[in-house]
């Protein structure tokens, strides 16, 4: 996507156990500039909890977490490091005790300390961005699923991060609003946004990032350019899981 | 001559006992002599002995912290004390169960309120002389078996009742041969209408309640056995009614005894007719159910208002604080303990989650009657703190309330689902943010319902607060019915107004949450042009078609 070779993550023999059981094994993966990685894998194998781990979310049980070289943990500021990683959940959540607007204007004050009317004309480029500007008095339970994802997407970009994390933000979805969240995400991967998505959609990964993480069982199986990993897979159970996919 | 010792004045007496030295305070009591004040406690609602009236006619004396005036039997005698030893003349209001631990605790200098001299009481006050002897009687309708009774053998079989806790219900009562006894009733004006409604054909009570009664009911009969040989045995323990004060504080006894002693029987006896003759209805009810409730409105109409005021002012305001209580305790139990957490953030934690378990265990597992026994005159008693009685109200309430409020905020807390704050994390709220923007002001309209319950339990329960004297709405109730017997009609005008403070608030909560939950549609915002955007409800979603999404790409 990019040539910009700047690295922004650098994961560094992650692991994370909750109680006994090991759910992430010495993961290791670097995310550059306008990287759009996606991370496919069965479910239960621990991608959501990666993601987690990525900002913080979940503690990482041993391993380092870098961004821009800097150890997250252990030098950052926690809050202001999440500001500039954003998130988008799979159910969304989105404020319920606010409108449109205001979940999109709410992080930029309270977090950046944005003036109101700076904060508002950011959050209305990117509502419009993704579609929804006509809907900023709405509240969530007012919408539709694609609407309320389109939202949330708006809410993170409006903190203007550097990286974006996605996890599974289309499965929530009836299959007639996965377009409309995918065109957007689409959109952003054009241009440029570094993004580390987590998903079932195989023509996303296949066709829009370009970068995939095969994950099994807690471990990164495989990983490369989509070309290669969908075409031509190494790993036993990369290419299981991917039979079973066409088959479906 | 009334009710035995309450339970409270029980509690009081193990904890002074626990904490050693009954008579530590006789010395301040001592002190009425020297600040010329007498403070005498009565209820004010035990007519002919004292009753409440709503003005100073026939030499009332006002009531403090009240607009209302006290007359009967035990306010001439208190004021005929006041003027004999040159002092200034107080009447507290208070519950019947205050009264002893009132004098007990030095709240009050003496207690002149038709109280028999028993030696129960013995233990825990020091009595005067008499200054009444209250000799025991029947009551009767004039259509009952009993009309004609000449002794107490003719009262054989009757169906019979008296109130609850007094010698006439436990020890005379159960002298009728083969007499059918039902349960005790709270009160006299309760037992009276137990009478009047037919429940029962007899009711044994004292000569100045029986001559009251009669002025109030014109179809009750007198049964007066008195010195025949066919009466009611009883100890003189049990008709002597005596004044009391603080143990040990002989000074005010021997003050009083002083002016006790000029007096003779039957100097007793006119004053009590006195007392009878000028008691509110002493011409009777007039008739009619409907006819009794207007007179009650016109007469005692202000009391029932400022009543409800205090009530619904005493309920409003403790809500409110209770409700800030419980919030302030439910975002500390809230306050997430990480393994990262510094020691002493995880050890003061601990301490705060403990100390307001303990809070919340102790105010809501136990009766807030009590609370504000042992709030008020445990103060008293135990620390020689004089709480004003309307500090005293106001923390009582609000602090149960807080109770109740801290479990339903944590609860409300916990009850917001888990990704509105991974949603705010993720954007880099810190907990206090997160908790400021968006988790409290769901959890608040989730408790909307919560405080609105605790608002009306408030309105209700204030009611507990005439054991320490509040003038809130109930104490009228005890105050008119103690001082006419209009027992029914007082009861329905409690009831309407009652019911039309928690209507009212009721009402008003559900307009606030209305107001939290914000407009139930919206209006799109046309970004190029196009006014008149169409309006949506929830019910119809609007569609997405519309959209000029740009799709790169296709799927
Ligand atoms: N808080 C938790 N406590 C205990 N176990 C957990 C916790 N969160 C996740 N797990 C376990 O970790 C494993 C990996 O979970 P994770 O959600 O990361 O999987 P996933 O790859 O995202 O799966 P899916 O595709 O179904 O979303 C699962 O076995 C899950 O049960
Ligand atoms: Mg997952």
């Amino acid at each position: 996507m990019s040539d910009n070779n700047r690295t922004i993550v650098e994961v560094q023999h992650l692991s994370k156990s909750f109680g006994p059981r090991e759910i992430l094994k010495d993961i290791n993966f670097t995310v550059k500039k306008g990287d759009v990685t996606t991370i496919i894998g069965p479910s239960g194998s621990g991608k959501s909890t990666l993601l987690r781990c990525l900002n913080l979310l979940e503690t990482p049980t041993s391993g380092d977490i870098l961004f821009h070289g800097q150890n997250i943990e252990k030098t950052m500021n926690i809050p202001a490091y999440r500001s500039k990683v954003g998130m988008v959940f799979q159910s969304f959540n989105l404020f319920s005790n606010m409108t449109v607007l205001q979940n999109c204007m709410v992080g930029q004050e309270k977090v950046l300390r944005r003036d109101k009317e700076t904060a508002r004309q950011k959050a209305m480029t990117y509502l419009q961005k993704v579609g929804m500007a006509e809907y900023i008095n709405a509240r969530p339970r007012q919408l539709s699923g694609g609407q309320q994802q389109r939202v949330a997407i708006a809410r993170a970009l409006a903190m203007e991060p550097e990286l974006l994390l996605f996890d599974e933000p289309t499965s929530a979805l009836d299959p007639e609003m996965v377009g409309e969240v995918l065109a957007v995400m689409q959109n952003l991967a054009a241009e440029g946004m570094t993004m580390i998505v987590v998903t079932h959609e195989m023509a996303f990964a296949r066709d829009v990032s370009n970068h995939v993480v095969f994950m099994a069982d807690g471990y990164i199986c495989e990983e490369g350019n989509p070309a290669d990993l969908f075409g031509n897979p190494q790993n036993e159970r990369t290419k299981d899981f991917l039979s079973r996919f066409r088959q479906n | 001559m009334k009710r035995i010792l309450g339970l409270i004045t029980a509690l009081l007496l193990t904890t002074s006992l626990i904490c050693g030295g009954v008579t530590a305070h006789a010395a301040d009591a001592a002190d009425a002599l020297h600040d010329n004040t007498l403070t005498v406690a009565m209820e004010c609602a035990y007519a002919p002995y004292n009753w409440t009236q709503p003005d100073d006619s026939n030499g009332a004396v006002p009531i403090k912290d009240s607009s209302d005036y006290a007359n009967g039997y035990d306010v001439m005698m208190a004021k005929k004390i006041a003027e004999e030893l040159g002092m200034d003349l107080e009447i507290v209001r208070l519950d019947w169960d205050s009264l002893v631990p009132a004098v007990q605790s030095g709240t009050v200098d003496c207690v002149i309120a038709g109280q028999s001299i028993t030696s129960d009481r013995l233990e825990s006050v020091d009595f005067t002389a008499p200054y009444f002897y209250a000799s025991i009687v029947g009551l009767t309708r004039v259509d009952s078996p009993y009309a004609q009774a000449q002794g107490l053998s003719d009262l054989a079989g009757a169906t019979a009742t008296s109130q609850l806790g007094t010698i006439w219900y436990d020890s005379c009562l159960p002298q009728i041969a083969d007499g059918n006894i039902l349960t005790a009733q709270e009160s006299a004006p309760a037992m009276l209408m137990a009478l009047e409604t037919g429940r029962v054909n007899l009711i044994v009570t004292d000569i100045p309640t029986a001559k009251a009664a009669l002025n109030a009911y014109n179809d009750f009969v007198l049964l007066d056995f008195t010195d025949t040989d066919d009466n009611f045995v009883v100890s003189s323990e049990d008709v002597n009614i005596g004044i009391s004060v603080q143990k040990g504080n002989t000074q005010l006894k021997d003050a009083i005894n002083g002016v006790l002693n000029t007096m003779t029987v039957d100097d007793f006896n006119n004053l009590m007719d006195e007392a009878i003759a000028v008691q509110p209805l002493s011409s009777g009810l007039p008739q009619g159910f409907l006819a009794q409730i207007g007179y009650l409105l016109q007469n005692y109409g202000d009391s029932y208002a400022k009543g409800a005021g205090i009530t619904v002012v005493i309920a409003v305001i403790c809500t409110a604080i209770g409700c800030l209580i419980g919030l302030v305790c439910g975002i500390i139990q809230t306050i997430p303990c990480e393994k990262q957490d510094g020691v002493c953030k995880k050890i003061g934690l601990l301490l705060a989650r403990g100390i307001l378990r303990i809070y919340v265990e102790i105010f809501r597992g136990t009766p807030m009657i009590l609370q504000a026994v042992l709030i008020f005159y445990g103060a008293a008693f135990l620390f020689n703190i004089n709480l004003n009685m309307w500090s005293a109200a106001l923390i009582i309430v609000s602090v149960n309330t807080g109770a109740y409020m801290a479990e339903s905020v944590r609860g409300g807390i916990l009850s917001i689902p888990v990704g509105q704050t991974e949603g705010a994390k993720a954007i880099g709220m810190t907990h206090v943010q997160t908790m400021t923007n968006v988790i409290l002001p769901q959890a608040l309209r989730n408790i909307m319902p919560q405080v609105g319950n605790n608002l009306i339990i408030n309105i209700k329960d204030t009611s507990v607060l005439f054991i320490i004297g509040v003038a809130e709405l109930f104490s009228v109730h005890k105050g008119v019915v103690g001082a006419t017997y209009a027992y029914f009609p007082s009861a329905v005008i409690e009831m309407g107004i009652y019911l039309a403070m928690t209507l009212i608030c009721s009402a008003i909560l559900r307009f606030i949450e209305r107001r939290m939950d914000g407009e139930s549609e919206y209006a799109l915002v046309k970004q190029t042009g196009g006014l008149n955007a169409p309006r949506h409800t929830d019910s119809k979603q609007p569609k997405t078609g519309n959209l000029d999404l740009e799709m790169k790409g296709e799927h």
